[in-house]
């Protein structure tokens, strides 16, 4: 997945802005010692002219480059993540929390490497040949200074980076294990409370990660550059100290002798802003490694299934989950019970069960054996659902399964949600943040809208209040009467007529044997 | 935590983060010192140097060693206090970097799990790792910046000046007008992204949004509505950006127009002069004519350089609302508090201001066993986190106390490390809290027992789990215990095989247990009842 095509524009504007910023300097100093030995009859409207011309030049190519870079840019931003979104169809990512937020970054960090780095770069090229031609064109003494400009430049640009490179490793490394260190350490903050600290009033946590070192590698990455940018001044003040010492009788009453040196004695700004661009690069290399070490999980697509007369399990679990396998028969209509305490394995099965999950043994529906993957209809309502960055209509019918409108007010009205409305109210960020509670009432309503074959509901009543508790069970119940509806919970309802009740109590030992408890 | 008026940052930074020498005005100083020297010695580098051109041109002698080795000198001189300036600029802010972990660590140690459990480990990482260095990257580059650009140019007209009046009244009177077209420009630009205030916070973080709903996209074959909905929302996104940097740039733009234009008009000026073509003011050569030009792009070069970390404002801003007071120095923390004995407590008007929770009384004595009943959401977890001093309420209790949740915190570690945490404890000891809590079979067919690694996904059922949590508090000895519905994730006989567990460890401690499953009345010397975020004492 790459975007190769090069903003040939933008390339383009930036080496115009740089190039006219540097001829009106150079220009200008000509101009002006060409005017203090002017023979008479000296044409100085053109040069007059011409560095006003080269001075709205500048002006209007900064301007357009920044413009123009920018759009291509976000273009970029764009592609990259429709085309990362593209390759995971039919796929789960198997990350962290902050491996997925930090794709993010990632997509702008290798969209903005053109504008961050290349066209520093180019600009620094251009300007450096043109220079070179025109000194070795016109013959001016000293030309070899910008021969040595030129090496220098490449030199520590090279080293800059490998160093750069290296760096983005190490920083990686450390943020990894600060993330890791730090996760643990902010889940257990109820523990906190035994291991907090005190000495004369100092107060310390023991066992608090620090990102000390993670900031130590993003400081030696600024200071890569920082340093590439000060190391190259210190070649431009030697060159200029030199040519102007070895000058040539050639120079005297010679303006054209001031171009030299007034390149050089300019070259930290025009040339040597290439290098405080390092990072843009050292962050292009970072996340790129990130994109390409994301790892994929396909979910396969088992088929659809609506079973007319019951689902049955055999020696079902997990895999790689290390619980006990079970046997179970599930009828086709009515609530069933999945009962155990937390850590029992209660949402794996679930889970597995819809396809989410790969598994060891069977799922039988009306006597056919079917194959692993995500069964379609077969809808499974996280115990903590996900709720999009979206309208509530779109969190109801994300698909493009459009139920009657009046269905959806229905549903949210049984279910305890018309303070919700209007349909075209936006949820999550930028809008109303729904509780816990809210959550799980809009997933379950989400579900039941999707027409779906069997229903499989993760702690349903978990965080309600008693009205809600039977809000939602009736709600169950209903759902009952047509299809398969299997809840996992550790809370019995009251009102809900339970066809079945599943009790999961294994545990595996340390040693990696199952044990079954039951 | 986040402010509801946009808090001034240099306010916040001075009120919060600038005690007790978190940030000395010493260092400050001088760097911005460091700094305006190196400007100056560039302007009599450039001196040098056009005395050297003076003498090519129009003196027609080769360069003399004394203005040679003065540009030596000065260019030298700015090269290394640039490499000083930078150096002590890492090192100052390497030091508040430091402090600020510190602080927040500290601040984590007083409000404990009260804070963090209210926001996502994710959150409180972002709030670490990229947050601190914005208000340390912000002071020391950004400021120390800001202090230069308004020195500079102010100096480097003072010279231009004084060495000719009328450039440099020219350049006074059109320097005031970038400052001033910055302001309208950024207003602008402040103005538009207010207009697309809502596409920007709805849309922006979509992307990740989108991702984190796969497997429920998959589920709803909802996967081509959405990505077709995601392409949409990137275009409109895309387009509210554009619409606002069209204007933001114009302020660098105005910067380039004035820097670029006062180059080519002064260089136009001098030229004339020279040839005798204007005559205003006092006469110009070579030398001078060549030092004003090199001279004259001082005047906004720093002012260029603070556009170029504009960024870091904006960055700090947001760091500033998501901190608040977390990187302020803590006081009056529980946990410098005295480990005396429990002899009982008497609350009068006992308040909490945020989320509000108030007591007329509230009274318990020493092997008190108190009774926290209330609906779900009423404010149970409030008054215990005040109780043990994790939030600032007018009363807490004064003593050491062990604070048992209902989820259980494992860390991968070893069985050991679970039960010591940072403490040590003799193995006679730990196996004896073992017994205690029934779990010694278990931990006996443990293929290293003491010593077995939990992992991420320890060998243990949520019953067991509670069972070593409350063996890890019986080996602190405390005299108050809090329970906050221990049981709540276990089934009905797992529940009761707790309860009968923690009503024999804790016999003789003082207790108070929030519960809303039903716990034998009998065990209890009093009732305190939240309703309408009241407590009530019975």
């Amino acid at each position: 997945m790459t975007f190769t095509r090069v903003p040939w524009l933008t390339l383009l504007l930036a080496v115009f802005h740089g190039a006219s910023g540097l001829l009106v300097l150079i220009i200008a100093s000509w101009f002006i010692a060409a005017s203090a030995i002017a023979p008479v009859g000296f044409n100085y409207v053109v040069p007059a002219v011409v560095i006003r011309a080269l001075a709205l030049i500048r002006i209007g190519a900064g301007y357009a480059q920044m413009w123009a870079g920018h759009k291509d840019m976000l273009n970029r931003t764009r592609n990259w993540r429709l085309g990362l979104f593209s390759q995971l169809a039919g796929k789960r990512i198997e990350e962290r929390q902050w491996v997925v937020e930090a794709l993010s970054r990632h997509t702008e960090n290798l969209a903005s490497v053109w504008i961050g780095w290349a066209t520093h770069q180019a600009s620094a090229i251009v300007m450096l040949l043109a220079a070179l031609v025109t000194a070795t064109w016109l013959d001016l003494p000293g030309t070899y200074s910008l021969v040595l400009l030129g090496i220098a430049w490449l030199l520590i640009q090279l080293a800059l980076v490998l160093r750069g490179l290296q760096i983005a490793a190490r920083e990686i490394r450390h943020e990894q294990r600060f993330r890791f260190e730090s996760e643990h350490f902010l889940d257990t903050s109820s523990l906190w409370h035994l291991r907090v600290r005190s000495q004369n009033g100092n107060v310390s946590l023991p066992g608090a990660p620090s990102a000390t070192n993670y900031w130590q590698a993003q400081r030696d990455n600024r200071r890569a550059a920082e340093s590439a940018e000060w190391l190259f001044q210190g070649v431009c003040i030697g060159l200029l100290v030199s040519v102007m010492l070895l000058a040539p009788l050639s120079v005297l009453h010679a303006p054209l002798a001031v171009i030299i040196p007034m390149l050089l004695l300019a070259a930290p700004d025009w040339l040597g802003r290439s290098f405080k661009a390092g990072p843009a690069l050292t962050a292009y290399r970072q996340s790129q490694r990130a994109m390409s070490s994301l790892s994929f999980v396909p979910v396969g697509d088992a088929g659809q299934f609506r079973p007319r007369s019951g689902i049955e399990v055999r020696q079902f679990a997990a895999a790689d989950r290390s619980v006990p396998p079970i046997d179970f028969v599930l009828p086709a209509r009515g609530v069933a019970l999945i009962e155990g305490e937390s850590g029992s394995g209660k949402s794996t099965i679930l889970q597995a069960l819809a396809g989410h999950l790969r598994y060891t043994g069977e799922r039988v529906v009306d006597g056919d054996t079917i194959g692993q993957g995500l069964v379609k209809g077969w809808i499974y309502v996280e115990q903590a659902p996900v709720i999009l960055h979206s309208t509530l209509r779109e969190n109801l019918c994300p698909g493009d399964l459009k139920a009657p409108e009046s269905e959806l007010i229905e549903g949210l009205e049984a279910l305890g949600l018309s303070h919700l409305l209007p349909l075209d109210s936006w949820l999550g960020q930028g809008g109303r943040h729904l509780s816990g509670g809210e959550s799980k009432r809009v997933a379950l309503l989400r579900a039941a809208l999707s027409r779906p074959d069997v229903l499989l509901v993760d702690e349903p009543f978990e965080g309600l209040d008693t009205q809600n508790i039977r809000r939602v069970s009736g709600f169950l119940s209903r759902l009952g009467i047509t299809i398969p509806v299997v809840v996992a919970s550790h809370i019995t309802a009251v009102n809900v007529q339970i066809v079945q009740t599943i009790k999961v109590t294994g545990t595996v030992t340390a040693s990696g044997q199952i044990a079954q408890r039951a | 935590m986040s402010a509801e008026v946009p808090v001034s940052l240099p306010k916040w930074f001075r009120t919060t983060v600038a005690t007790e020498d978190a940030a000395p005005r010493g260092v400050f100083s001088l760097l911005v010192f460091l700094g305006v020297s190196r400007a100056i010695s560039m302007i009599l580098a450039y001196w040098y140097f056009a005395v050297l051109i003076q003498d090519w041109i129009v003196n027609d002698t080769l360069s003399s060693q004394t203005p040679l080795l003065g540009m030596l000198i000065c260019l030298t001189g700015a090269w290394l206090l640039q490499r000083v300036r930078a150096h002590q600029t890492e090192q100052a802010k390497a030091t508040l970097l430091l402090t600020l972990e510190k602080r927040l660590i500290a601040q984590f140690s007083c409000q404990q799990h009260a804070l963090i459990r209210q926001q996502s480990a994710y959150y409180w990482q972002t709030l670490w790792l990229q947050h601190l260095p914005a208000i340390a990257d912000w002071h020391y580059e950004y400021r120390v910046q800001q202090s230069i650009a308004a020195v500079v140019p102010i100096l480097v007209l003072a010279v231009i000046g004084w060495m000719n009046p009328v450039i440099g009244a020219g350049l006074l009177v059109a320097l005031p007008v970038v400052p001033l077209f910055m302001i309208v420009v950024g207003k602008g630009a402040a103005h538009l992204h207010q207009r697309h205030f809502l596409a920007f916070e709805r849309l922006g973080g979509m992307f990740v949004d989108r991702l984190k709903a796969l497997p429920m996209l998959a589920s709803f074959v909802a996967y081509d509505r959405q990505k077709a909905l995601l392409n949409r929302a990137s275009e409109q996104l895309n387009n509210a950006t554009m619409r606002v940097v069209t204007v933001a740039f114009l302020s660098n733009t105005v910067l380039d127009f004035f820097a670029t234009l006062c180059v080519a008009l002064v260089a136009v000026f001098i030229g004339f002069t020279l040839l005798g073509e204007i005559q205003v003011g006092p006469e110009i050569d070579l030398l001078t004519g060549l030092w004003i030009l090199l001279t004259v792009p001082l005047l906004l070069s720093e002012m260029k350089a603070l556009g170029q970390i504009y960024h870091q404002k904006a960055l700090a801003q947001s760091a500033a609302e998501a901190l608040g007071e977390l990187v302020s120095e803590p006081h009056d923390c529980l946990a410098s508090r005295p480990a005396g004995s429990f002899g009982g407590e008497h609350f009068a008007d006992f308040s909490l201001a945020s989320p509000k929770l108030t007591a007329s009384m509230l009274s318990i004595s020493k092997g008190d066993w108190v009774r926290l009943e209330g609906a779900s959401g009423a404010g149970k977890t409030l008054l215990l986190e005040a109780l043990a001093g994790q939030r600032d309420a007018s009363h807490r209790l004064n003593c050491q106390y062990v604070y048992l949740s209902q989820q259980v915190a494992l860390l991968p570690g070893t069985l050991r490390e679970n039960l010591c945490l940072d403490d040590h404890y003799a193995d006679e000891r730990l196996w004896k809290v073992l017994s205690q809590v029934q779990l010694s079979p278990w931990a006996k067919q443990l293929e290293n027992q003491l010593d077995t690694p939990f992992g991420e996904h320890p060998p243990l059922s949520g019953g067991e789990a509670q069972r070593l949590a409350i063996a890890r508090l019986l080996l602190r000895d405390a005299d108050v215990w809090l329970l906050d519905e221990p049981t709540a994730h276990l089934p009905q006989e797992q529940h009761v095989a707790i309860i009968e567990l923690l009503r024999v460890c804790c016999s003789s401690k003082t207790v108070i247990w929030a519960s809303h499953k039903t716990l034998p009345e009998c065990w209890f010397d009093k009732v305190w009842l939240i309703e309408n975020a009241e407590v009530q004492q019975r």
